[in-house]
């Protein structure tokens, strides 16, 4: 392939609206600077709590409770990042990380959930000994929308970041610290998969967002021509042949 | 983490959430205590009067506060006979008991018992408790003295503490039949755990 410029060399070809020096930051005096807008006008997304976290908790309805999810997920992670730090007894580390997360699933279960978005999900015994979970949501149609963005990111994120841990520690080869893992994987999964199957909100929400993202990144993409002709050589003889075929694409 | 809740369905005022969080923790620490005595007095549960299937009833609202209590306990106290391995037996211990509950209950449940997961691990649980006693007691005792007898008879008791307990209660909920073959995993886990207790 010749050198042909930089556009060739782009993988994705975004059209930037400010200039490419500005790095992305916290700027919590515009909320959304960051976040690329979707055309439609129809409905933006949420505040979140990335790009304004003051006004995002100020704004919620119930500010000490949205802060305390938000704490209750971070000191697990801190603690097992830095946690060697401050003292070298693995046990205690250990005993008070899962005591940590154990309250933590109770208080998402039990608290948060209720008070933030209005779910509710548990499970009774039936006679015979079967389990019949039960999935509870509120009547009330219009959540506070701050509180509904920092419910449901800090349901995801811990998750996503636990996983990496869960990841990190095979990879190290430390595994003792894998136990710790799976079970803050293993509760959040749980809360993750109770409060999804209570809101079809949400499922609508993440809907959105993935086509979006899709949209957002075949748009990019569609726009470079080094990519087209990947995609086509994938379509054609996939033997490198296919180069010479493509239109618009300079060999 | 229980498996009873109040029947209201509200869940904007809910009845359990405006009392303080010391009455929730309290609660919570009594149903476990009183699951724990009932754990450690099982020839009740034979009997058929009603005060006796009171126990049954309350091994029916499982809860995992109480396996993880135990199982943390059972973890640290091993632990700290271990030297300089202690943080691997820590965690060993730790995945060992969730792991061998859920094959056992995964077992039992294969046998076509009508038990739920969670009660069954429940059960094992807190039926892991008479081992913790008697690693404790082993434990004060190696200060004193180093007899492998003493050992031996301690943990055997346990053993057979914690086996019956538990037996009793899955026992109910499985053929006659099957019980033996329901019952030989939790023997074997039970075993396991006393070895690690001994070692």
């Amino acid at each position: 392939m010749a050198t042909d410029g930089p556009e060739t060399l782009d993988f994705v070809n975004i059209p930037q609206q400010t200039s490419s020096s500005t790095p992305l930051s916290l700027n919590p005096s515009t909320s959304n600077s960051s976040i690329p807008n979707p055309s439609s006008q129809t409905s933006l997304p949420p505040p979140s709590i990335f790009t304004s976290p003051t006004s995002t908790i100020s704004t919620s309805s119930h500010p000490s409770l949205a802060l305390l999810h938000l704490l209750s997920k971070s000191v697990p992670v801190l603690l097992y990042i830095f946690g060697t730090v401050f003292t070298s007894n693995f046990i205690f580390l250990f005993v008070l990380l899962i005591l940590l997360l154990a309250s933590d699933f109770w208080l998402t279960k039990n608290v948060t959930g209720r008070r933030l978005v209005g779910l509710r999900w548990w499970s009774t015994v039936n006679e015979d000994g079967s389990t019949q979970w039960i999935y509870e949501s509120s009547d009330h149609q219009n959540p506070n929308k701050s509180d509904s963005s920092i419910f449901w990111t800090f349901l995801y994120l811990p998750f996503l970041v636990w996983s990496l841990f869960l990841v990190l520690g095979f990879v190290r080869l430390k595994f003792q610290w894998l136990p710790i893992c799976l079970v803050s994987l293993s509760l959040s999964g749980a809360n993750i998969y109770g409060y999804y199957k209570c809101s079809k909100e949400q499922k609508g929400k993440l809907d959105y967002l993935v086509k979006q993202g899709m949209e957002e990144g075949l748009r990019g993409a569609m726009g470079s021509g080094a990519f087209r002709g990947a995609v086509w050589d994938v379509f054609t003889t996939g033997n490198g042949k296919g180069y010479e075929t493509v239109p618009g694409q300079q060999v | 983490m229980d498996g009873h809740m109040d029947g209201q369905i509200d869940s904007v005022t809910p009845t359990t959430l405006d009392e303080p969080v010391s009455e929730t923790i309290l609660r919570d620490l009594r149903s476990v205590y009183s699951k724990l005595r009932v754990v450690l007095a099982p020839s009740n549960v034979r009997a058929t009067s009603y005060e006796d299937n009171e126990a049954l009833k309350l091994l029916k609202d499982w809860d995992l506060w109480g396996p993880l209590l135990i199982c943390l306990i059972l973890s640290v106290l091993l632990s700290v006979d271990a030297g300089s391995h202690g943080a691997l037996v820590f965690s060993a211990v730790f995945m060992l008991v969730w792991v061998g509950a859920a094959i056992v209950t995964l077992n039992a449940q294969l046998l076509g018992g009508s038990i739920s997961f969670f009660q069954s691990v429940c059960v094992l649980g807190y039926c892991v408790f008479p081992l913790v006693i008697s690693a404790f007691v082993l434990l004060l005792l190696h200060t004193f003295v180093n007899s492998i007898i003493l050992d031996l008879v301690i943990v055997t008791l346990a053993f057979i503490w914690s086996t019956r307990a538990s037996v009793v209660f899955i026992g109910q909920f499985i053929s006659e039949e099957r019980k033996t073959l329901a019952v030989y995993p939790v023997f074997f886990f039970y075993i396991f755990l006393s070895w690690m207790i001994l070692i």
